[in-house]
């Protein structure tokens, strides 16, 4: 298959998630807009960071004046899950140039890791494309920043962008991520876990609730499973690796 | 920039902290990986347990963002009520993605759920 078809599938396979990233973007830029930060500042994350539920998060942080070093810390708890999506596709990069690996890796988004995943799921013997990933990295990217400023300029028009419940979108695109990955009963105690903690630290500063709920919700399960693992036979890492 | 905000307080070499800090804990946590990518055994004997734990990573934190997003809309209690309007879309997207694995009839029947319920109430 030539690069330029590999490209325009990655494209064509995004759609979806870009979709919901419209009106998360445009939200993004809103309350941006709304909680008095500079357009540039608002751009600049959308340019340089690209990780929109961490920069929606940080919105809402310097919007109650949070200091910027504890934004930091709330960026890394909430992006840190894209450490788990590099290390899943590190196999199929490795012979890659550090340039470009450093390229791919600053896009991968829960929706290019979302989609790229999918295609290797369904094509088994389809191996991995760069083309491929750059397509529907490039087609989010590019939209993602598109929307940030279209929600700033919108955002004047508006009194209170969180009454609009855009944010739906967000909560959407990720169900439509979770549940394809809850393939087995210890993915379902995980989110359960992860769901109910969320509800119960809600009250803590700073995004903690976000970052304790993880916590419980990951290292419970892996015990569990480490358990299971050395009073079996079977191993679950294996169906929890071909399965998800 | 406007002077009535909260972030006035924010000087512009705080702003430019702020991003590099942000870029650089994000690029970060998605290169470190890639960066190591020819190593077999990225994490030595601990190898099955960092695969284990990483495993249960997107789920853990994607619904530990969802479910507070939507049943506690007013920032304080959770609403399980008929006007809760995040929570219907939320549910009825969660049966399609679970029925079908359809990533835009996900999207799609959420979003259409929101703006229906919207438009009708």
């Amino acid at each position: 298959m030539k690069r330029s078809d590999l490209f325009l599938f990655g494209v064509r396979d995004t759609l979806p998630l870009v979709l919901a990233a419209i009106p998360f973007g445009i939200l993004f830029g809103a309350l941006c807009q709304a909680f008095g930060l500079p357009l540039a500042l608002c751009l600049a994350m959308s340019v340089f960071v690209f990780a929109g539920s961490s920069q929606f998060v940080a919105a809402n942080l310097l919007g109650i004046g949070t200091p910027w070093m504890i934004v930091i810390g709330a960026t890394f708890i909430v992006n840190l899950r894209h450490m788990m999506y590099s290390a899943n596709l590190m196999k199929h990069v490795r012979h890659y140039s550090q340039i470009r690996r450093a390229m791919m890796a600053f896009g991968l988004t829960d929706e290019t890791f979302a989609t790229v995943l999918n295609r290797l799921n369904r094509y088994q013997d389809d191996p991995f494309s760069g083309s491929y990933y750059f397509g529907s990295y490039a087609f989010m990217y590019l939209n993602w920043i598109f929307c940030s400023w279209l929600g700033f300029i919108l955002g004047s028009q508006l009194d209170d962008p969180l009454a609009w419940g855009l944010d739906v979108a967000m909560v959407v695109a990720f169900i439509g991520i979770v549940t394809p990955l809850l393939v087995n009963h210890l993915m379902w105690l995980s989110a359960v876990l992860a769901g109910a903690t969320a509800i119960l630290c809600h009250s803590l500063p700073f995004q903690l609730g976000i970052l304790v709920s993880a916590v419980v919700a990951i290292v419970i399960p892996t015990i569990i499973a480490l358990r299971t693992n050395s009073s079996q036979t079977n191993d679950p890492t294996n169906s929890l690796e071909s399965e998800s | 920039m406007t002077d009535t905000s909260l972030t006035t307080a924010m000087t512009e070499m705080e702003m430019i902290m702020l991003i590099l800090g942000m870029m650089i804990v994000t690029f970060g946590v998605r290169y470190f990986p890639f960066a190591l990518a020819a190593k077999e055994n990225l994490w030595g004997k601990y190898q099955q347990v960092v695969e284990i734990a990483l495993s249960f990573v997107p789920v853990a934190v994607l619904t530990a963002i969802i479910v507070p997003t939507v049943l506690i809309r007013d920032g304080q209690t959770v609403s399980v009520t008929l006007d809760n309007f995040h929570l219907w879309s939320s549910l009825m997207a969660f049966a399609i993605a679970y029925k079908t694995g359809h990533m835009l009839l996900t999207v799609v029947s959420g979003l259409t759920t929101f703006g229906l319920l919207n438009l009708v109430f």
